[in-house]
């Protein structure tokens, strides 16, 4: 009648996750917040969208330049004037240069912010354009610094008659932007959207991720003590295998509801692509080592959330508690975000060094970094280690305290009960 | 008939918790096939001990330990272990709970021996039933399909009667008897004295930490002087209630 056998204990750990997730997709809640954020970010990047072309149009219109330092070389004679009108309501004046050579230095040198070039057939060229130069601080494909030249342009094309001056003013001058890197080579803006790509879509998910499952993972963990389970559970499976087993299967139902999120997406670029809809600058290949490193800094970051709310969800008794510490531990992650001025600057400074190693803080750290530009490889192989080796020392701790915890029912964290649980777990 | 081959064996055990010594100093045997009684007042200890046996709590001192070893979950001993604070997961169906736990105790076919459990004990039609839509008794029933379905050779019961109806009680016993019959050695804690007298061939009396009775029945009884296993269990803790008035 009876057929018992003795498994490996990786056996118990898969049994762990299987019933997890099982249970969990059998859940219509599941499926009600899986479909429902890809509606809600919808809705967000609409949101989003219409701020920026709100924002864009007021760059336009001149404002976001007060404080750059703005250089001019007019071959052309053209420009009637070196002043135009900023957000502020203020005149502001740009720097002639004779020569572009003398103008691009001062910009390497990072004496000016932006260096306009109007070539000598600028009057005569059957299609007249401008030329941008800008020296970027950091990775940006969001700057635009038109507005200046488009102002002065405007302001002489009144004073003129010539058909120059009707293309001007009816706007139909191209403006080329040229960006010079911190090391001085040109960074081209698909190669930007490039870089860009993997870290963004990283940040992306890992805040989606905590949005999402942050309350769902914490609570996972008291559901055994509320329940009166842990002893039941505690004489069939290791701590050890019951926890690694939960982790392992939040983090895959985590990824399920992305892919839920993003093969969607997937499908409206392949199509968008096939169709010619994508604008050429979008259409980028990251390389596959930058795929690899950032999807295995999003795995990483994911496994240290995960262990942590796991580990609050050891400590505390009830669901109501968890989940209060879990809305600590997102703000405590989120730190990084809240000093944003310390990643955005071209070098590293000494808080950003110690935030991208500092384990809680460490993921959005380096994935802010990577953004902008600053992040050494080997900077973010390190934090991918140190990330995965703080998680799996919270997750062996989560264990044991689990051991303690879950047949105290009002245990309290004490560090002389801690090393009393089963020494050989 | 039992024989003289200690499934379970404690030796010099204590047990601190806080600051508090729950176990002074408690040894004991019990025997392949033997039905163990493991009795006490309420907080004298007996949970404490189980724990400690099966290792979820670690000893302060001494030895515990099932078939020769120490106990830890997926050793070839087999046990079956009905805790004092039992639930399941009210969420999810009775036979994805009993599966998920025939498999975590290396049940080859969960499915099946769960389903004619189920059966045995007129649950059958609710094995896709969420536990939280049964009824006290018929989660009951559940909570001991699990504890007996991997076919322990070391079962043990705390307070398995507690809150139990009286059809339930007698499938219980039914199963304690089964068991016995097939060589499983039983630890049962109760403070119900007629189950005592009744099932168990030792007994293992608990008071302050430390045993007061501990032998077979009939030995227990020829000590204190009295057929009655009430009275001797009165007369012990009596001493206590007189010593501290």
């Amino acid at each position: 009648m009876f057929m018992a056998r003795k498994r490996k204990p990786m056996f118990k750990t898969l049994q762990v996750i299987r019933f997890e997730i099982m249970r969990s997709l059998k859940k219509p809640s599941f499926w009600l917040a899986a479909l429902l954020l890809p509606v809600a970010l919808g809705v967000y990047i609409m949101i989003c969208a219409f701020a920026g072309y709100s924002a864009g149009n007021s760059i336009d219109a001149g404002s976001s330049v007060a404080e750059l330092k703005l250089a001019y070389v007019d071959e052309a004679g053209y420009l009637s004037g070196e002043t135009f009108t900023n957000e502020d309501e203020q005149e502001q004046s740009l720097t002639r240069f004779e020569n572009i050579n003398d103008a691009l230095a001062a910009l390497k040198r990072q004496e000016y912010s932006v260096v306009y070039y109007i070539p000598a057939g600028f009057r005569t060229d059957e299609n007249p354009s401008v030329e941008i130069y800008t020296k970027l601080e950091k990775n940006s494909i969001l700057d635009n610094y038109q507005a200046p030249i488009s102002a002065l342009l405007s302001h002489s094309a009144e004073l003129n008659t010539k058909p120059i001056d009707a293309k001007i003013l009816t706007d139909k001058i191209s403006y080329n932007t040229t960006s010079f890197a911190i090391d001085d080579h040109i960074v081209d803006k698909k190669e930007l959207i490039t870089n860009l790509v993997a870290p963004v879509t990283v940040i992306a998910l890992f805040y989606i991720l905590m949005a999402v499952l942050g309350n769902r993972l914490s609570v996972s963990m008291t559901e055994e003590k509320e329940n009166r389970i842990s002893e039941l559970l505690l004489v069939s499976v290791k701590p050890i295998h019951l926890i690694t087993g939960k982790i392992i299967s939040l983090m895959a139902l985590g990824l399920i509801q992305l892919a839920i999120l993003l093969i969607p997406v997937l499908i409206v670029y392949m199509l968008a692509l096939r169709n010619g809809l994508v604008p050429e600058d979008f259409i980028v290949n990251p390389s596959p080592k930058s795929i690899l490193l950032h999807a295995l800094l999003l795995i990483s970051s994911y496994f240290l959330f995960t262990a942590i709310n796991v580990f609050t969800g050891t400590l505390v008794s009830t669901a109501k508690e968890a989940s209060s510490f879990a809305g600590i531990i997102v703000v405590v992650m989120i730190i990084p975000l809240m000093m944003l001025n310390v990643f955005t600057g071209g070098e590293n400074s000494t808080l950003s060094t110690i935030l991208s190693f500092f384990p809680l803080s460490a993921p959005l750290a380096l994935m802010l970094r990577s953004i902008f530009g600053n992040l050494q490889e080997w900077e973010l192989i390190v934090g991918i280690v140190d990330i995965a080796i703080f998680a799996t020392i919270m997750t062996y701790i989560s264990s044991r305290i689990f051991c303690k915890n879950a047949v105290g029912f009002n245990f309290k964290l004490n560090l002389k009960n801690f090393g009393k649980t089963r020494k050989n777990w | 008939m039992p024989s003289k081959n200690p499934v379970v064996e404690v030796k010099n055990f204590r047990m601190q918790l806080g600051n508090k010594t729950v176990i002074k100093d408690l040894s004991f045997e019990v025997n392949k096939g033997e039905i163990f009684g493991l009795l006490g007042s309420n907080g004298c200890g007996k949970t404490t001990t189980i724990r400690a046996l099966l290792g979820i709590y670690e000893a302060t001192a001494g030895e515990l330990l099932i078939d020769g070893k120490k106990f830890e979950p997926g050793s070839n001993f087999r046990v079956g272990y009905l805790p004092e604070e039992r639930g399941l997961y009210k969420k999810e169906t009775v036979l994805d709970v009993m599966c998920y736990f025939g498999k975590l105790r290396g049940l080859k076919k969960a499915k099946k021996w769960s389903l004619k459990y189920l059966k045995r004990v007129g649950l059958e039609k609710h094995a896709k039933t969420r536990i939280d839509k049964l009824s006290q008794g018929q989660q009951q029933k559940i909570q001991l399909g699990i504890t007996i379905m991997n076919d322990p050779q070391l079962l043990i019961l705390d307070e398995p009667t507690k809150g139990f109806d009286p059809v339930n009680r007698k499938l219980l016993m039914d199963i304690i008897d089964e068991l016995h019959q097939r060589g499983c050695t039983i630890i049962l804690i109760t403070h119900y004295m007629d189950e005592v007298e009744r099932l168990c061939d030792s007994i293992l009396l608990l008071k302050d930490g430390i045993a007061c009775a501990y032998g077979k029945i009939m030995d227990v009884r020829k000590k204190y002087k009295y057929h009655n296993l009430d009275q001797i269990f009165i007369d012990v803790y009596g001493q206590k209630e007189e010593a501290n008035v």
